[in-house]
């Protein structure tokens, strides 16, 4: 009886087995067969937001089934880093910055496109690589040797988006309290202090720019101005230089604007936070991303549409202007298993119609000359009478570069760089203290 | 007896493996815990970075030394305990407090109490975030905007490090409050009457019995909220990072904050462990001894 029982159990047990591995057989041909499926890890932002309107018709058109995961900034990179850390293949395409870039391309998580652009059976012959503006190519390239070489080596990623810095200003509330738009950092600074004041029984607060404790603190207004004053963040020996003469001098008239004619509470403003006051008509100049003048000028968004004007960063100490800039693109997973079909899809996002299509959903400014040329383009953007194309057109052809040394340190140098703005900011040291402190840490970070 | 004992026997032979299909369960979810575990504290012994995972090397207490030398970490360690002690104590007090008030039926009284869970069912994160919009700087901010209407010019709650501290307190407050007001609440419904009335009719004032009937008779009810609220609010997170991410100038950068910013942002996943692994040894001995508390406060 005992027998019969256990002779029952073992085949049963057997057939559970039997059916879990033709289970588990099935799951991976299902998988296999789904090679004409990728994954996007995607941040929000106007272009993914764009992009992601068109999906149903790029899969339509191949047949290529596109997965995507739209997660906001922060969560995005915390995502992207564990999956690119544990080597994951599961996405195909996403995101980066320039920062993000260095780290990524240096501990191999990137695939080089260079192969993918010239091979011909893969690339369309109407996607044509040299309309992109050569700048924001250049910034795609590195060649993995901290402190230099950007512009060379391999290409990491396709440019999607590009911005540069420019102080927005509220042309009605200059005009009315006789204030001379500033062509000066000190400039700003008494313009800042002057237009802090009540306005219509509203407080209006002269200066914004952002405030937490972040390496994105640092980049766009700040990093301007530093290296309008000829200050750098390392040297050609990696050496962290934060603390020199001319940085300390432009960090201390810098947080002596926010201090005076900035808004309480610096230390918490994020970018959509200082663009949200601006917007509202609290600030009455921000120093941010150009291309937020999308969301100054739509009426039905902003109480200030018709009353922003655009200012070039002020010259430096030497006369010359100098502007950061940042550039959103999308790169490939060096992991992925479906190479061929990513390189489509990103030919097919990148391209001149796509980038065109993705214009008047406010993904601006665009990466290729064909488009920022485009008459739709010009007429989307002409806001102030041009003066924001003119100020665009100038900071990308002329002033505007990336101000970071090339390295695997952004990150962390730049999150504890804003500890140190922060610190100057609450007072409980001064510019030379602050940023003394903050490059013995970095220099230390580096070094180990 | 003996004749029946075996025919049972017979039916239902003995399964010896039914103990261990039994704990099997139990094995697998130790495994599960205790393997992630050792290996973050592993790691605090290398030099594992997350864009360089392919060269770990052992560096012994080469993480600890540095980590314990620095200023940044002594200071996350006081500001941790700062944050946990006030939100404790303010937690118990004003727990207790409105605890006794509801404890009495009243008209209303039962809609009041479902009103007050309302913060406990929306996850953290999201009253943070409303918090954040609530405390913002300008009169943008609800809370500046109620100030200014008496006169009182806008406070940089979240942006000055003189209150930023003192906002955490205030949301964590708001979050879970409501958690003890429960347990309090349940502990004095279920307090015997008997003492109550001898006490009564011997004259004992109000103050008198809440003194040495009411306070010794919920000692468990408070060592419970105690351990549960301690143990969270050490291991704080959502709150800071929704809001502040560990600024002004380091005036909200607890452990588990700083131990984000060495793993996640800056790929140092040694250090970032060393932070967590001392976090983990601070709740598990206050763990261990409220317990011990716990249970004796249950034996008397």
């Amino acid at each position: 009886m005992t027998n019969w029982k256990c002779c029952i159990s073992s085949r049963l047990a057997a057939a559970i087995l039997c059916a879990f591995c033709l289970l588990l057989f099935c799951q991976c041909s299902k998988n296999d067969s789904k090679s004409a499926e990728i994954h996007l890890l995607l941040n929000r932002h106007p272009f993914t937001e764009s992009i992601l309107r068109f999906l149903p018709e790029y899969e339509r058109k191949t047949g290529v089934k596109v997965r995507t995961l739209l997660l906001s900034e922060e969560e995005y990179f915390e995502k992207l880093i564990t999956e690119l850390s544990s080597r994951s293949s599961f996405y195909d395409l996403f995101m980066l910055g320039f920062p993000h870039l260095w780290q990524y391309a240096k501990a191999g998580w990137l695939e080089p496109l260079d192969p993918y652009v010239e091979n011909p059976s893969l690339t369309p012959a109407n996607w044509d690589p040299h309309d992109f503006f050569p700048e924001l190519i250049a910034c795609s390239r590195w060649n993995l040797k901290q402190g230099t070489g950007l512009g060379e080596g391999h290409l990491w990623a396709l440019p999607v988006n590009e911005e540069a810095y420019v102080i927005f200003y509220r042309k009605d509330l200059f005009e009315r309290f006789h204030v001379k738009p500033p062509a000066t950092y000190e400039e700003v600074y008494q313009a800042a202090k002057a237009l802090t004041r009540k306005v219509d029984g509203q407080q209006i607060y002269g200066f914004g720019h952002r405030g937490v404790r972040s390496w994105s603190t640092i980049h766009p207004g700040y990093l301007t101005a530093f290296a309008s004053w000829g200050a750098r963040d390392f040297d050609e020996s990696m050496h962290c230089v934060i603390d020199s003469p001319q940085g300390i001098e432009i960090t201390d008239l810098f947080i002596r604007t926010l201090k005076q004619g900035g808004p309480p509470g610096w230390p918490s403003y994020t970018w959509y936070e200082g663009k949200e006051a601006f917007l509202s008509g609290r600030f009455a100049m921000w120093f941010d991303a150009n291309h937020q003048a999308a969301a100054f000028e739509n009426p039905a968004k902003s109480q200030i549409a018709g009353k922003v004007g655009y200012l070039l960063p002020p010259a430096g100490p030497d006369g010359q202007i100098r502007s950061s800039t940042w550039v959103w693109s999308l790169a490939m997973n060096a992991a992925s298993r479906k190479k061929d079909a990513a390189w489509r899809f990103l030919t097919w996002a990148t391209s001149k119609e796509m980038l065109q299509r993705t214009v008047p959903h406010e993904n601006i400014n665009p990466t290729r000359r064909s488009v920022w040329n485009d008459p739709k383009t010009v007429e989307a953007t002409n806001w102030a009478q041009g003066e924001y194309r003119r100020t665009a057109q100038l900071l990308l052809s002329k002033y505007a570069r990336i101000r970071w040394t090339p390295s695997t340190y952004v990150t962390q140098a730049g999150d504890r760089w804003a500890a140190a703005l922060q610190e100057i900011y609450e007072g409980s040291r001064t510019a030379e203290q602050a940023l003394k402190s903050a490059a013995e840490d970095i220099n230390q970070m580096v070094s180990k | 007896m003996a004749d029946h004992a075996l025919r049972t026997q017979r039916l239902n032979p003995p399964n010896k493996s039914l103990p261990y299909l039994l704990t099997f369960p139990a094995f697998i979810a130790l495994i599960g815990i205790l393997y992630p575990f050792i290996l973050g504290v592993y790691y605090t012994f290398t030099n594992y970075t997350l864009t360089d995972p392919g060269n770990i090397r052992f560096v012994g207490l080469a993480n600890y030394l540095d980590i314990f030398r620095s200023l940044d970490f002594w200071k996350a360690f006081c500001l941790t305990f700062v944050f946990a002690s006030s939100v404790v104590i303010i937690e118990l007090v004003l727990g207790l407090g409105v605890a006794l008030l509801l404890k009495d039926t009243f008209p209303g009284v039962r809609i009041l109490q479902s009103f007050l869970i309302i913060p406990m069912m929306i996850p953290p994160i999201v009253s943070a975030l409303m918090w954040k919009v609530i405390l913002l700087p300008t009169d943008q901010g609800v809370l500046n905007r109620i100030l200014d209407l008496v006169g009182i010019e806008p406070i940089a709650w979240l942006g000055d490090s003189a209150t930023a501290l003192v906002s955490m307190i205030l949301i964590d407050v708001w979050i879970y409050s409501p958690f003890a007001i429960l347990i309090f609440l349940a502990g004095l419904q279920s307090l015997p009457k008997e003492p109550y009335e001898a006490a009564r009719v011997d004259g004992a004032s109000g103050w008198f019995m809440f003194r040495k009937l009411t306070l010794p008779l919920l000692l468990p009810c408070i060592v419970l909220v105690t351990l549960f609220r301690l143990i969270d609010s050490l291991k704080v997170f959502d709150i800071i990072y929704a809001t502040t991410k560990g600024g002004p100038a380091g005036a909200t950068m607890t452990l588990h904050i700083q131990s984000y910013f060495e793993a996640i942002r800056w790929f140092r996943m040694g250090r970032g462990m060393v932070y967590l692994f001392v976090l983990w040894l601070l709740c598990f001995t206050f763990s261990k001894a409220l317990s011990r508390l716990w249970t004796k406060a249950l034996m008397r």
